[in-house]
């Protein structure tokens, strides 16, 4: 190799060192600009899926790119179940282990007579409306009447101002309240933000006005440790931060990120994501943590929302 | 320039193509891993300096594409680089022997090395049986494909070289010069 060759192998492998040391800020704005420049190519290719798709449709072939792909899956899929099965083994056991251990408590907490709550949690699982849908809600196209007959949504629901905000298919006629959360399974993805007659928008954790109090969480041989409590803010990126952590706390990459919210009404924490990054400085009194959120699918279409309710049955007795 | 120009046009609908086909770069359900390809296409159209380059750059739109740590990519593909360089160092001649097995090694240990490397970087358990068998997958599928667009290549030049008008020997010359 000749001095030029040689002085750019040793810039390139600088650069590829700085970039794996770079703060996460940097990280984030260099995927974004490069996200940017594939988008372009992703249309095209996503357009030409579509229209592969179709062809093969209209002259009544099977898709066969799919089918390739799908042997491959179903191997993948297959490895994952080994895997899954496996770990489902192993957690039987550590469930019998504990079980044997606590059996003592088991018959005392059955002799205990228990009451029925007055406040219990429900979900109830809601549609998420696509944007053709949440756009002609909002314009009034879906309910024409107006205000003359006194039927019009919410003025900050169908605000012109929110327009990228998801909307789902109840609002306060199912009881639901500002702030509560949306989840996607046992994940928090999301919280009520505005709450309209019928309809209401929502927050995903990622988005720059979220906040939440969250706790992390973890896993070691002897069981799950609960680390210190903070505050879970969106950025508007895909990852989220997690401030108010003080630096005399352990913080590892790999932590769960849970709920901090617990009571005697909901006493499970909900999972939020994991940290993918934790960094503190020399002088500094706070960690700076990274969460990575719970995944979600390419469409949202149904979440579910956690709302407390009234025991109806309590009530009934008491009048 | 053209020639750079195609080549991050390659590079560009390669790295598009695997990210739409499949969700995460790093997904082993697709068996061509077509940042491989990319790579290989940077190795056989550019030398020296340019050639480290764009290893690096493919490196780094694999990293900004995927989940992975930013950097890992980049480093091991310069890596890949250099020591083709390296290799290549006495002279090069470009065969489709020459091109498949330069596929098969690149993307191999390209792969191989970055599950590895991903592993230990986030503590996971390593599985180097695993990373083996899906490196094999995605190095012998690159290099099939690689010899492929060889074949074809070849063909093309073939089918040119056909078409194309007398050669200019010295006999033709002549003829050429007398008849004007």
């Amino acid at each position: 190799m000749n001095t030029k060759t040689t002085l750019t192998a040793c810039g390139l492998l600088l650069i590829g060192v700085g970039l794996y040391f770079a703060p996460s800020k940097v990280v984030v704005e260099t995927r974004a600009v490069v996200q940017d420049l594939v988008r372009p190519g992703l249309e095209l290719v996503r357009l030409a899926k579509s229209k592969l798709g179709s062809a093969t449709t209209y002259f009544g072939m099977s898709a066969s790119p799919d089918a390739i792909s799908q042997e491959q899956q179903i191997a993948a899929l297959r490895e994952e179940l080994e895997a899954e099965r496996e770990l489902n083994r192993s957690l039987q056991i550590r469930i019998a282990k504990l079980c044997e251990r606590h059996s003592d408590e088991i018959e005392i907490s059955n002799a205990i007579s228990r009451t029925e709550r007055l406040i219990v949690p429900s979900l109830v699982e809601v549609a998420v409306l696509g944007d053709t849908i949440g756009e002609e809600w909002r314009s009034g196209k879906l309910l024409d009447q107006g205000s003359q007959n006194g039927i019009r949504e919410n003025e900050l629901v169908i605000s012109p101002k929110n327009p990228n905000k998801s909307l789902i298919d109840v609002g306060e006629d199912t009881g639901l309240s500002i702030d509560d959360a949306i989840l996607l399974g046992r994940c928090v993805i999301g919280k009520v933000a505005q709450v309209g007659k019928w309809t209401s928008t929502f927050l995903l954790v990622t988005d720059a006005k979220y906040r939440g109090r969250a706790q992390l969480i973890r896993e070691t041989e002897n069981g799950y440790v609960y680390e210190a409590r903070g505050i879970l803010k969106g950025q508007g990126t895909e990852l989220c931060r997690l401030d108010d952590i003080p630096a005399e706390n352990s913080v590892q990459v790999g932590d769960a990120v849970y709920t901090a919210e617990r009571s005697g009404i909901l006493p499970t924490p909900l999972y939020y994501g994991k940290v993918v990054e934790a960094s503190l400085g020399q002088d500094d009194r706070e960690w700076t943590i990274y969460v990575r959120p719970a995944p979600l699918p390419t469409q949202l279409t149904l979440v579910q929302v956690l709302r407390t309710a009234i025991n109806q049955d309590r009530l009934a007795v008491k009048q | 320039m053209i020639r750079h120009l195609l080549l991050i046009l390659f590079v560009y609908g390669l790295l598009t193509i695997q990210v739409g086909c499949s969700r995460e770069l790093s997904s082993s359900l697709l068996p061509v891993w077509l940042p491989g390809l990319a790579l290989m296409l940077c190795l056989e159209f550019s030398t020296g300096a340019m050639l480290l380059a764009w290893t690096a750059c493919v490196g780094l739109l694999t990293d900004c594409l995927s989940v992975d740590p930013l950097g890992t990519n980049a480093i091991i593909a310069t890596v890949i680089g250099i020591m083709v360089t390296l290799i290549r160092a006495e002279g090069r001649v470009s065969t489709i022997t020459s091109v498949v097995v330069t596929t098969l090694l690149t993307t191999f240990v390209w792969r191989f090395a970055s599950m590895t490397v991903l592993s230990l970087v986030e503590t996971q358990s390593i599985n180097l049986e695993k990373f083996a068998q899906i490196a094999i997958k995605n190095s012998l599928s690159n290099a099939a494909v690689a010899w492929a667009l060889m074949l074809l290549m070849t063909f093309w030049r073939l089918m040119g070289a056909r078409d194309a008008g007398p050669s200019l020997s010295l006999r033709n010359r002549w003829t050429m010069l007398t008849n004007q």
